[in-house]
């Protein structure tokens, strides 16, 4: 089959609701677009382990520091499903460490706003984790097959993250009125990073018709976006906590809400390394890394005096 | 700079007592021991797994059911002596490969033969030698797994969100008829 005769074969299967595997044929952009969203998304949660993983020596008690260390432990294996997966594309996952390492590798705006307070582990819970569920659980639809299998896994354990988020909102809600300053403290400062994460608007998303027609994503950025809000905010407002936008107001002849302009440039700094927090989160990471060193020489030596045809893979 | 990336090792899951194999993942690791090791921690943390197999994934055959179309048994080796081979399909609607019936075969380019052949509607197979496979399926099998299952914060009781939202519109609609 010639390119033109492999791609409309392609593009049927993807319409007939097929999922692609690594040895199917694909276009190269495909693979190029697929690669790109989940090797970000991979970085994106092993990052995603730094802010929170802050507050586990200070969790205000036994139950909140165990559902912390389980829940940062969760992310660290959410970056392990997706660094598989990206490595079916023919990524290894030196490439990929070494791009989040140099700072080439983009990841989630989220992840590079600090976490001054107990209310924020709150709200990265409740705000960030739902609307990554919003955008995984499109994704666990999508046409690629690894992908779409690690998104299964990562949503059915996402869940318990908004869930624990959304518990400890709660909790300062009902409780006195310095936590409940600084429940609103935290929404005020996590609100427009959180809609700033489901990414351009659709007029400036230029991707999103390619993806959509080839099956990767089946809802664009402002959909998702609105769907977040719709679910969030008569919730928060039950809490009596108000989102930081005075324009917020509901739609009755659209059903829909209606939000105030979301400052996409603050994005672009963001996602491009010159957040609040870029370098501290590279940093750590490569710490970590650093630090771990001496396990992987220790795994290595041992094998090799064990077993040195082990090692050759 | 030298290497460091290990070979990857491909994680197979049980998810309940009883039930087929099916695909995990995979993992990073210098043998087969820590492969284990690895998978259980990545793969077992939340308590969706029994067991847990892993296998070199450079002895797992893998092809789609466009590869298998075209699939022509080029490495058809009759000096080889029979051998058992686990076979993985993702079938139908399903987005899992899960465990089929074993083949017998001297060469795993016959083993997919012979399994594609057996199978309905297979989208996509792997077949590795059975020798292949360590498993946590030892008496040791049951204490690696138990924690997980004692866990209260793994428990989505543990978070009644609902329950907490639906006590405070009570108290606020009571607040309002009073």
């Amino acid at each position: 089959m010639d390119q033109p005769a492999k791609l409309a074969a392609f593009e049927a299967r993807i319409a007939r609701g097929e999922t692609i595997e690594p040895g199917d044929w694909m276009p190269d952009e495909y693979r190029r677009q697929l690669l790109r969203m989940m090797s970000q998304h991979a970085h994106s949660e092993i990052v995603g382990m730094l802010p929170e993983g802050a507050w586990i020596t200070r969790a205000p008690s036994l139950k909140r520091k165990l559902v912390l260390l389980a829940k940062v432990q969760d992310e660290g294996g959410h970056g392990q499903y997706l660094y598989d997966a990206a490595e079916s594309l023919g990524a290894t996952r030196e490439e990929l460490i070494e791009a989040l390492h140099t700072g080439r590798a983009k990841y989630a705006n989220v992840f590079n706003y600090p976490t001054p307070s107990w209310a924020d582990v709150g709200m990265i819970g409740w705000l960030v984790d739902l609307a990554a569920i919003l955008n995984q659980s499109m994704l666990a639809k999508c046409s690629y097959g690894p992908y779409a299998r690690a998104m299964l896994r990562i949503c059915s354990e996402e869940t318990f993250h908004k869930k624990q988020g959304q518990e400890i909102v709660i909790t300062l809600a009902r409780g006195t009125r310095e936590q409940r300053a600084m429940a609103q403290d935290g929404l005020d400062r996590w609100w427009w990073p959180t809609l700033m994460q489901f990414g351009y608007p659709d007029s400036e998303s230029p991707h999103t018709a390619t993806l959509r027609r080839w099956g990767i994503k089946t809802k664009t950025n402002d959909e998702l976006r609105e769907m977040f809000i719709k679910e969030i905010v008569p919730e928060l407002k039950l809490l009596g906590l108000e989102p930081p936008d005075p324009e917020l107001r509901f739609d009755e002849a659209t059903g829909s809400w209606k939000h105030g302009p979301i400052d996409f440039d603050e994005l672009k700094r963001v996602v491009n390394g010159n957040g609040p927090c870029n370098k501290e989160r590279l940093a750590a990471r490569i710490k970590a890394h650093d630090d771990g060193a001496w396990v992987r020489e220790a795994l290595v030596a041992y094998n090799a005096k064990r077993e040195p045809s082990e090692v050759q893979g | 700079m030298t290497s460091t990336q290990w070979p990857v090792y491909q994680v197979f899951e049980r998810p309940a007592h009883g039930r087929p194999m099916r695909v995990g993942g995979s993992v990073h690791a210098v043998d087969a021991e820590t492969a284990l090791q690895n998978a259980w921690a990545v793969y077992g943390r939340r308590p969706t797994a029994v067991g847990l197999w892993v296998v070199p994934r450079r002895l797992v055959l893998m092809k789609t059911k466009e590869e298998v179309d075209d699939f022509t048994q080029d490495r058809d080796n009759r000096a080889a002596s029979d051998q058992s081979f686990y076979v993985f399909c993702r079938s139908g609607a399903k987005l899992v490969y899960e465990e089929a019936p074993q083949v017998v075969a001297p060469s795993p380019e016959q083993a997919m033969v012979r399994a594609v052949a057996g199978l309905n509607d297979c989208f996509a197979c792997w077949v590795f030698p059975a020798a292949a496979v360590t498993s946590t399926e030892s008496q040791t099998a049951e204490c690696s797994f138990a924690p997980q299952h004692y866990k209260w914060f793994r428990d989505h009781k543990s978070f009644p969100i609902v329950a907490m939202l639906r006590e405070i519109r009570a108290d606020a609609s009571e607040r309002k008829h009073a």
